[in-house]
């Protein structure tokens, strides 16, 4: 698939979303993907360790709005997912853009292809998730919880340990940043249920 | 086929599912044994918010470690699975990476491997395509079609 296809197969899954009633709803996190798209330092040669990482953190936020994709449908008067799956699809869009700036080949990632991963475990976090939310509404929101924990564990890790250049720490601290916001208002639904 | 990496993949499901987690630390890179605690460990921390707290702090508290790694091993083994696993493909990615093509239950899977001090290891991380210059693609496509 080249790239101007791939772009607008987003642009479809983005518009099928807001024709689903999404649109009337805030974007949490929207400045993480405006913030991300600043960075345009000088790139870097990063080690195999750091591009492993980049390749997994955008799968990982593949994880996030699959989930949520898939939880949504089932409690559809439930908002939350709705508006937080299209704030990750632009976490995916920033992870992806910083993967394209080193060059790693996503060929391998269907971005379009909902709860299907290159990555095992991703794929048993997925099957794990959707079962134990298809519980009940609160048990997805809780499911939304953990997710954005998880998100924002693993980002932190990268931002502190992996010693990324400047870049990439602006758009996974912006992409924190978003998590911490999907964060509160799971926290939010769930107390309201 | 690398027949050390496919008995590997079906060493991983067996000693996952009797709860011999040591077995599975020792086929695996330290992060991918992390994340096979997280992920396993899933249904417990929501059901247990003590091993919850322990699942957090594994990676820097050793006594969290073995709680999660005692608690873990114990459900993994009530679980009573044993899954089928078929090797289909082992794909070379680069000189230092491979990844197994199989089924397990017939649903179609992946695992990635990573060569560490002469060994190969399971490692979540390794899917990235490891861009090969023209000469390290024909030694891999001669060694792909070797029997």
């Amino acid at each position: 698939m080249n790239k101007s296809t791939k772009q607008n197969n987003r642009r479809g899954f983005l518009s099928k979303m807001l024709v689903t009633g999404a649109s009337s709803i805030a974007l949490l996190s929207s400045s993480a993907y405006a913030k991300g798209r600043k960075s345009v330092a000088t790139t870097t040669k990063l080690t195999e360790e750091q591009l492993d990482e980049l390749y997994f953190i955008y799968q990982e936020e593949k994880l996030a709005r699959d989930v949520y994709i898939t939880l949504g449908e089932m409690y559809p008067s439930e908002n939350t997912f709705a508006s937080i799956q299209l704030s990750e699809q632009r976490h995916i869009d920033s992870a992806q853009e910083l993967c394209e700036k080193y060059k790693i080949d996503l060929s391998r990632v269907n971005e379009d292809e909902v709860g299907n991963f290159d990555i095992d475990v991703l794929q048993k976090l997925y099957t794990t998730l959707v079962a134990e939310g298809s519980d009940s509404l609160t048990a997805a929101l809780e499911k939304g919880i953990f997710i954005e924990e998880l998100d924002i564990a693993d980002l932190t890790k990268a931002i502190d340990k992996m010693e990324m250049p400047d870049d990439v720490v602006r758009v996974y601290e912006n992409l924190r940043e978003g998590s911490y916001n999907h964060l509160e208002s799971f926290q939010v639904a769930l107390a309201r249920v | 086929m690398n027949e050390a990496i496919s008995s590997s993949v079906k060493h991983y499901y067996t000693s996952l599912y009797s709860g011999d987690l040591q077995s599975v630390k020792d086929i695996m890179t330290e992060r991918s044994y992390i994340m096979v605690l997280e992920s396993y460990g899933l249904k417990l921390s929501l059901e247990d918010p003590t091993f919850k707290i322990q699942l957090a702090k594994i990676e820097d508290d050793e006594s969290s470690l073995l709680a999660v790694e005692k608690k873990l091993s114990a459900e993994l083994a009530s679980r009573n699975e044993s899954p089928q696993i078929n090797i289909l493909e082992v794909h070379p990615n680069g000189t230092e990476r491979q990844t197994v093509e199989y089924t397990e239950d017939g649903k179609a899977k992946k695992l990635h491997f990573s060569k560490a001090n002469g060994h190969w290891k399971i490692n979540y991380y390794a899917g990235r395509p490891v861009p090969q210059s023209y000469f390290s693609s024909i030694k891999n496509w001669i060694v792909s079609i070797l029997p």
